[in-house]
Formats: structure tokens, C-alpha cells, sequence
């Protein structure tokens, strides 16, 4: 274990030009990145976007192929995962079977000779903090998962790590506990001040969880950058996509500043305008207005007519599918819109909602 | 779906054709006749008669000294390679676990006669000495293939998670594999002690003059003819043979710590 240093101002971890391959897969693809301390940092990606295997560097579980990690201005290249100070919480939780959950969170600080009274006082501590302690003298084996999440969790950080990785902790448990370990989560990283790591492919997740929000994609970050700021601005067509359903359409920047459809209608965004030539236009569902003919305000901007294809009720809002001639916009509307199939409509969008992206240059899909 | 009567037959007919014969032993060893073949009445005289021959009592002492001892010792040897292979990526790996399984399908006269050759051909004088290290070499494969399946059941997370929590190897395997494989290794050393103690062929020719265990003092009595005392002797290593299966079975299929 690391000799306790005055706290520093720079990142708890560092990531610089991070590599690592199998053979000839690049399973992570050169990253560079820094997190600071009290992060609530999620990776998102989908399956086989190198996640998994970034956390196994972190965890010392995998040696990077080049690169460097840096754990509070130190190397982790080379050092096992027994001498770092970084915890990890297990997708399958891996409890030990045959110790009582009391001897699970106790394990930690006994193979580092922590003394007794102390790690008694530590490991109630800890279960009271997740609110397990009376399950103490029970077997991971008579635990619901919800339970063992918890004793998983108790385990990793009654060690008092710099950094936590999380993988997927969630994805086991069942949406309503898992909504609800959510808000645990948050509740204990803010009350511990340990920077979490937390890998997941649940977008909502990440953006519920994260102060820093990292989307991978085949090894790489794409994009780095507060929930807000990702969601609002993603870089590319692959971010908005992976963060919640999108519209994304072609079309041709224009040297006044606006941007044209395929079917020839004429947008205006606020942003800085695009370099004349192909891009790609996002809009949010949630940000496209959709209006009767007729009684739609004329003051409205980037004002489209269309045709409503299909309307469709997914619970808490409405699903509406509208033809503007050349493309197929999707709109999020509130419960009570009431628009029929094959109404004719006014769609509008806000100049600051349209999000202008590179064409795709690094859009392989 | 019921079996047909056709099904119950031929079930019928093959449990008897396995078991008539023990079950025709087990009988005559209660058997109050000396060479009737016909029922005489219950008696516990042959195996008295046993307890009171010094040559069984001799060869009893001598197959419980050969086979706990060649069990111990291939029972830690077995762990250690099925740890071995389980943990360490090296070269010829691959080979090592293929290998494993010659000594299992090799035919035990074949064994025999090789260790034989080779105890002469290193000056090993035969005796009990040359039994025990012929036992551990044959043994050492069933419980290294049964410790590895037991480690192949094992997540490899969990492992992880102890290096993770600051265990080095050695902590690691003392605190979290060995108790969790531990009725593996107890079902391995079971059957290495089965196969030990009702081998006959290799200790045959491994055991020169002297040494003699169980199922070459049978052999011995056999050849003045089967006689009942014959028969309580070979119930009583049948008795012995199928507890300790049995256990190790029961062992096997305990999946993990936490039933226990």
C-alpha cells in the first residue's frame, strides 16, 4: 500500500495515450484523459467498445501494450493489482462463498495487516454506510442481489481506495432496485469523496450518474465532457445516436450560415455556423414542436410543413412520427397532444436546439 | 411416460447380470458351509475367522500403510499440479494436461510391467516403498482432473477480486481457492484411496516377495481354492471401495461453500 502523501491539487488519474491490444485486436486504442478527485466519472459505450478492458487496466488486472496511468501523480505501469490503491466493484460482485459478509468486507484491510480492533471498527462502519450490517454474520449465498451489491460495494470501499471502478454494477438488479441503487450510489460516493469509475452501456445511467461523462467507441474516447455538455453538443453523429434516440439528417451547409435538408428545407442554428459543405444536423425528439396547420404562430422558427405518419403512446409522452417531405423527423410530445395519423402539421425546432455535426468522416455505421 | 414391461425387463435383466454375481458373494460370506454351495444358515465365522489369520492381519496393516500413504502424498502432488495448470500460462501446457489422461486410459498391465522395468533399471528394490510410489503415479492424474474441474467451476472474478483486495498469489490461494475448492481436493483424495486400496495388477508386479496388500493375499487364498473366508474378505474391500465412492461422489456434487 501507498504511504498516505499530502493531498495534491492535480487529477486522481490520469490516462496518456493508453493502449492495449490482443493480438491484433485493439481492444483500447490510445486514450487520454484525466479525472479529478471526487469524480463521478461514467464510461459509456455498447458491448466491445473496450470498457471492460479499461477497467482491467485501471484495476491492474491487464498491463497496458503502451501508454502510461497515472494513480495521483504515480505510474500504475507494472504495479499488481494487490499493491494498488484502487478498488473494484465486479460485475458478478465475485463475494467469497465461504466467508460470512462481515469476513468478505474484512478481507481487504486484513491482507493488509490492518489491526484487528481497527478493522473490526472499519467493517461495521462500512455495512452501516450501505445499510447491510444486520446481514453481517450471513453467507453471500443467502443474500438477494440487491444485498450482495451492496456487500460488494461495503468490500471495495472499506479500503479506502483512491479510486473505485464500478463494472456494470447495475445491470444485474431489476429497474425498480436499480433506480434505487442508483440514488445510493450517487449518495455514497458524495459521502465517501472517493472518484468512482463506473462502466456501463445505459445511457440514462450515465447521464443520471456522471459529473464526467466519457463515451467509448471501439477502443477510443469520443467524447469527454459534463452530462449537459454531451447530451447538448455530442461531436458526432455516433454520440447522439448512443445518448438517447436522435434525428440526425444530412445536409449542406450553406455560406449564409444555414444548413439544407435533402428535401430542400432551409434551417437556421445558433451556434457558430458550419464550413460551407456536407454535415449532419441533429435534433433532439424532445425539442421538435409539432403544431396543427393553422394554428401554429407564424413566429416560430425553422418552420417545416409536414404530414404526421404515425402517433404512437409510450407512457409518459407521445411518439410522433412526421414526414416533412425527403425525411422522417421523430417528436417527443407531452401526454395530452392530441394529433391524429395523417394530420397535416407545422414542425418547428428552435434555432439553438439544431445541433450541427461533422459529416461522417468517423462515422463507420 | 410409463416404462413398458418390455422396458422393465431388460432393466431387470441387466441389474442382475451386474450385481448376481456380488450379491452371490456377499451371501456366501455369511454362509455357514465350508463348501456347500447351498444355504447352511447366518453366520459372522468367516469374518471372525479372518480377524484371527496373521497373514490378513499383515496384509490389512500393509494396504493401510501403502494406500493412506501414496494417498496423502498424490493428493498434495495432484493439487498442486491441478493448481499449477489452472493458474499459469506457460508453454506446453497444453501437452502436460493432455498427458494427464495417459496414465487413466493406459491398460494397468501396461503400467505394471513399466514400472517394474523401470524400478530395476534405478536399483529401487521392491518392496513397500516401490507399492506407494507405483500407487502415486497413477493416482496423481484422477486428482489432478478432478481438482481441475472443481477450479473450472470456479469464477475467475473471485480470484480477481482477492488480488484486488490486496492478497498476493500465496493469500490468494491459502485464504479463498483452497477453502473453496476444498471438497474437490477431499473427493479426489477419496478416489486416489478407492483406486489405491483395490489395486491389484500394478501392485503385483511392483510388490516383490514380501509386501503383500488385500487383493493379492485373495489372489494368494484363490489359488488353495475359493473358500468362504475368500469371500468375506472380498465383501469387506468391496465395503471399503464403496463408501469411499460414495462419499466422493456426495463431495463432488456439493456445489459450493455456502450449502455447506
Amino acid at each position: 500500500m501507498l504511504p498516505s502523501m499530502p493531498p495534491r491539487d492535480g487529477p486522481i488519474l490520469a490516462l496518456n495515450d493508453l493502449r492495449k491490444s490482443f493480438g491484433d485486436t485493439k481492444a483500447v486504442a490510445g486514450v487520454t484523459a484525466s479525472f479529478g478527485r471526487g469524480e463521478y466519472v461514467c464510461v459509456l459505450g455498447p458491448s466491445g467498445c473496450g470498457k471492460t478492458t479499461l477497467l482491467r487496466l485501471i484495476a491492474g488486472f491487464e498491463q497496458p501494450t503502451s501508454g502510461d496511468i497515472e494513480l495521483d501523480g504515480r505510474s500504475l505501469v507494472g504495479v499488481p493489482p494487490e499493491r494498488r490503491d484502487v478498488n473494484v466493484v465486479f460485475q458478478s460482485y465475485a463475494l467469497f462463498p465461504h466467508l460470512s459478509v462481515r469476513e468478505n468486507v474484512a478481507f481487504g484491510p486484513r491482507m493488509k495487516g490492518v489491526p484487528a480492533s481497527e478493522i473490526d471498527q472499519r467493517v461495521t462502519t462500512t455495512l452501516q454506510m450501505v445499510r447491510v450490517l444486520e446481514l453481517a454474520d450471513r453467507r453471500p449465498g443467502q443474500l438477494s442481489g440487491g444485498q450482495q451489491q451492496r456487500v460488494a460495494l461495503a468490500r471495495a470501499l472499506v479500503n479506502r481506495p483512491k479510486v473505485l471502478v464500478l463494472d456494470e454494477p447495475l445491470s444485474a438488479l431489476d429497474r425498480s432496485l436499480r433506480l434505487a441503487m442508483q440514488d445510493e450510489l450517487r449518495a455514497v460516493q458524495r459521502r465517501t469523496g472517493v472518484t468512482f469509475i463506473h462502466i456501463t452501456h445505459d445511457q440514462s445511467e450515465a447521464l443520471t450518474l456522471a459529473d464526467q461523462l466519457v463515451v467509448m467507441r471501439a477502443g477510443r474516447f469520443e467524447q469527454v465532457g459534463s452530462p449537459a455538455e454531451v447530451y447538448e453538443h455530442p461531436r458526432n453523429r455516433f454520440v447522439a445516436d448512443f445518448l438517447g434516440s436522435s434525428n440526425v439528417l444530412e445536409a449542406t451547409a450553406d455560406a449564409d450560415g444555414t444548413v439544407r435538408l435533402a428535401g430542400g428545407v432551409r434551417l437556421r442554428a445558433a451556434g457558430p455556423a458550419a464550413a460551407p459543405g456536407a454535415v449532419l444536423v441533429s435534433l433532439r425528439p424532445e425539442c421538435v414542436r409539432v403544431e396543427r396547420e393553422g394554428e401554429a404562430s407564424s413566429s416560430r422558427e425553422n418552420q417545416m410543413a409536414g404530414q404526421v405518419i404515425r402517433v404512437s403512446n409510450t407512457g409518459p409522452l407521445t411518439e410522433c412520427r412526421v414526414d416533412v417531405g425527403g425525411a422522417t423527423l421523430v417528436a417527443h410530445l407531452p401526454q395530452r397532444a392530441n394529433i391524429a395519423e395523417g394530420e397535416r402539421v407545422v414542425v418547428s425546432v428552435p434555432a439553438e436546439d439544431v445541433v450541427l455535426l461533422p459529416a461522417d468522416a468517423t462515422d463507420a455505421q | 411416460m410409463k416404462a413398458g414391461w418390455s422396458a422393465r425387463a431388460t432393466l431387470l435383466a441387466v441389474l442382475a447380470f451386474l450385481y448376481a454375481p456380488v450379491l452371490v458373494l456377499v451371501l456366501y460370506s455369511f454362509n455357514d458351509a465350508r463348501f456347500s454351495a447351498t444355504w447352511q444358515g447366518f453366520t459372522f465365522g468367516w469374518y471372525q475367522r479372518l480377524l484371527e489369520s496373521p497373514e490378513t492381519a499383515a496384509a490389512l496393516r500393509s494396504t493401510l500403510v501403502v494406500s493412506l500413504s501414496a494417498t496423502a502424498l498424490a493428493t498434495v502432488l495432484g493439487t498442486l499440479l491441478a493448481l499449477g495448470l489452472h493458474l499459469r500460462r506457460f508453454r506446453g501446457r497444453a501437452t502436460i494436461e493432455l498427458l494427464l489422461y495417459l496414465p487413466v486410459v493406459a491398460p494397468d498391465i501396461v503400467m505394471g510391467v513399466a514400472l517394474l522395468a523401470f524400478y530395476v533399471a534405478v536399483h529401487l528394490p521392491l518392496g513397500r516403498l516401490s507399492i506407494i510410489l507405483a500407487h502415486v503415479s497413477f493416482q496423481i492424474p484422477f486428482v489432478a482432473l478432478i481438482v481441475k474441474a472443481r477450479l473450472q467451476d470456479f469464477p475467475a472474478e473471485v480470484i480477481e477480486a482477492a488480488r484486488d483486495l490486496g492478497a498476493d498469489e500465496g493469500a490468494m490461494i491459502r485464504h479463498v481457492l483452497l477453502p473453496i475448492i476444498r471438497p474437490g481436493i477431499l473427493a479426489g483424495a477419496l478416489i486416489a484411496l478407492a483406486l489405491s486400496v483395490d489395486d491389484f495388477l500394478i501392485t503385483y508386479f511392483t510388490a516383490g516377495a514380501g509386501a503383500s496388500t488385500l487383493p493379492i493375499r485373495i489372489y494368494s487364498m484363490v489359488k488353495r481354492g475359493v473358500t468362504p473366508d475368500i469371500n468375506a474378505l472380498s465383501t469387506l474391500l468391496l465395503a471399503a471401495t464403496l463408501i469411499l465412492i460414495v462419499a466422493a461422489l456426495k463431495l463432488q456434487k456439493r456445489p459450493n461453500p455456502e450449502s455447506m
